[in-house]
């Protein structure tokens, strides 16, 4: 607890490309989350280097950080962690407000974000008044809302049933599909089995670097 | 400019959420601004009040008034200055002019009213003297003359103030106004005065003396106070010497106590009046410094539990990209907000109490908060809650994201 460095992770070398669609998967303690948290921004690590978007990120102080986050990371958390009392349209609005951006524009870009995942007739629900899925959806609309470079999902389905699961990996699906880049932290092979690339971790090294049936299928779909 | 709206439309979001919570926290505050508000609102009243007496007088003049101890009080001899005083000094000091006899007219008998407008004027019994020792020479028509004594007549000269409050014509020569519960036609409008110590010169109505005691009714001897002029400002000291002389052998002619009459000059009233309203001043700030130190330790208080039981959200707001200063503006202001909701509660409720003790004291006639009493309680709770609020927010701001979001 506190100021004392732990070794968790040990010379995780990866690269992710724009566009793909991958999964970190590991048991407990196998350091998926320190990873995760350094892939968000939220955490510098204590050795080593980490370029996102062509800057390095490893280095930044903690507004910068922020900023970084705010712009190319969009986060989504297995608790959704909505702003309770804010309804679904001011809860994506939020990351715009820390661009200085105008009332009449956020509100645009959220009705927009919004639709995008199928909750266009649920602006002004709060959480408390969605179901699960839905909350999550509005999460993921947040995520989306302010086109960030990289999706970060930490066990997006962990609160959810299996049917609703299945809808919110759709949703993943869809959005890989057009184009966004997403990253799943899960302990779930199912959930993993969707993407195109799945990264096991184990005690702070990568076991293994494979690409899934999907990735495959896709190549043959379209042959580069 | 964005952030800050954003950050006032979240910390209203907040404060409306625990609504019951924001006004127990804020009681601090609100008792303390209430307090100074009721208490300058009194003070002012009696401010009026006093300073109604000496209002416009020259380096000459001289006010006779009772005035009686706390002891006198309680052993009942309440002091008294009665209309044969007056004609004593009249005849047997030397070297004195314009001598009038000053009768108060209680506002709660009705105050002054003209066609539904209403003004809480002082209204003063007196004779012709009275223009003189007080300057109070009129603009429009005539002051008030003797025979308007002689024949008790319902006249009444008026202040500007009394024109603007009670909405009459810029001429009301001829119009007829309520003076506490009497009609009066008005004769005459007064010079504006301004501002003397605080009141406003203009905010009278004059009636001849003998009117105003019939207003008063005839059921006891009315308390005066005698005003007059010295002839030779050089000689002060003797005639105010000669003049208590005068009075005592009066009173104990006529059975009155002695020794509870005042006799002042104009420069020493001033110094006086300054004296007490530091007095004052300094009470008042003790009062004000120690609620805004209780209301402000409240709101701290509740505003760390606030940060604590937020501590997710602050995690969730600092991975969506919220600075640290994003934060720290997002709590202070709300901890501003609370205090001024605090300032804005204090102030009515002062406001209120302040009216309430002008029916409760006797001799209070009218309650009065001025602007600055209001600027003051809303700066100084604006301050406090930047002051109380500033740790709880710096703790909020410096939360590291990750402890924040896995915060249960």
């Amino acid at each position: 607890m506190g100021d004392t460095t732990m070794r968790v992770l040990h010379g995780i070398d990866c690269e992710v490309k724009r566009g793909e669609y991958l999964a970190i998967i590991g048991p407990s303690g196998s350091g998926k989350s320190t990873l995760m948290n350094i892939v968000g921004c939220l955490d510098r690590p204590s050795d080593g280097s980490y370029h996102l978007n062509g800057t390095d990120v490893s280095q930044l102080v903690d507004d910068d950080l922020a900023h970084i986050r705010n712009r190319e990371i969009g986060f989504i958390f297995q608790s959704f962690n909505l702003l309770a009392r804010q309804d679904a349209l001011h809860n994506v609005m939020q990351p715009l407000v820390y661009r200085g951006m105008r009332i009449a524009e956020r509100r645009k870009r959220a009705t927009q974000a919004l639709s995008n995942v199928g909750l266009a007739d649920r602006l002004h629900h709060r959480p408390n008044q969605l179901s699960g899925g839905q909350r999550q959806r509005v999460a993921v609309a947040r995520a989306l809302v302010g086109e960030p470079a990289l999706i970060l999902a930490d066990e997006p389905t962990g609160n959810l049933d299996s049917r609703t699961s299945d809808e919110i990996m759709r949703l993943f699906d869809e959005l890989h599909a057009r184009g966004h880049t997403l990253v799943i932290v899960t302990h779930e092979h199912d959930i993993a089995q969707h993407t195109q690339r799945i990264i096991r971790l184990h005690d702070g090294n990568v076991q293994s670097d494979t690409l899934t049936d999907k990735a495959k299928d896709s190549a043959h779909a379209h042959p580069a | 400019m964005l952030t800050l709206l954003e950050s006032l439309r979240a910390a209203l979001a907040s404060i409306r959420a625990h609504a019951m919570r924001s006004i127990l926290t804020t009681l601090g505050i609100i008792i303390g601004v209430a307090a100074t508000i009721a208490v300058v609102a009194v003070i002012q009243g009696f401010g009026f009040y006093l300073g109604g007496l000496f209002q416009g007088l020259g380096a000459n003049s001289i006010i006779i008034y009772p005035h009686q101890t706390r002891e006198q009080y309680l052993a009942g001899q309440i002091a008294r200055i009665t209309e044969s005083d007056l004609y004593a000094v009249k005849h047997d000091v030397a070297g004195i002019s314009n001598i009038s006899p000053v009768l108060f007219v209680a506002q709660f008998a009705g105050g002054v009213t003209w066609h539904g407008s209403s003004s809480s004027s002082q209204i003063v019994g007196t004779n012709k003297n009275y223009a003189k020792a007080r300057q109070a020479s009129p603009r429009l028509g005539r002051f008030i003359v003797p025979t308007d004594n002689l024949q008790h007549r319902r006249v009444c000269v008026i202040g500007q103030t009394v024109i603007d409050n009670l909405h009459l014509p810029a001429n009301p020569l001829g119009k007829y106004i309520k003076a506490s519960g009497e009609w009066c036609r008005v004769v005459g409008v007064l010079k504006k005065r301004g501002n003397f110590l605080g009141n406003d010169l203009d905010n009278i109505v004059i009636i001849p003396y003998a009117t105003a005691r019939s207003i008063l009714g005839s059921s006891k001897p009315p308390n005066l106070m005698i005003q007059l002029t010295v002839d030779n400002i050089s000689r002060v000291n003797e005639t105010v010497a000669r003049i208590k002389q005068v009075v005592t052998r009066n009173h104990l002619l006529h059975g009155l106590p002695t020794g509870n009459i005042r006799v002042q000059t104009a420069k020493e009233f001033t110094q006086q009046f300054t004296s007490i309203l530091n007095t004052i001043t300094f009470i008042l700030g003790g009062i004000v410094a120690i609620s805004l130190l209780v209301g402000g330790i409240g709101i701290a208080n509740i505003m760390l539990v606030s940060v604590t039981e937020r501590t997710r959200e602050i995690g969730v707001l600092k991975s969506l990209g919220a600075r640290r200063k994003d934060i720290l503006l997002q709590f202070l202001i709300e901890a501003v907000v609370l205090s001024l909701l605090g300032g804005i509660i204090g102030t009515i409720l002062g406001w209120l109490l302040g009216m309430l003790a002008v029916h409760v004291i006797p001799g209070l006639t009218v309650a009065h908060v001025p602007g600055w009493a209001i600027a003051l309680a809303f700066g100084v709770a604006g301050g406090t809650g930047i002051l109380f609020g500033i740790l709880p927010a710096a703790k909020a701001a410096n939360l590291d994201p990750i402890d924040a979001l896995r915060y249960e």
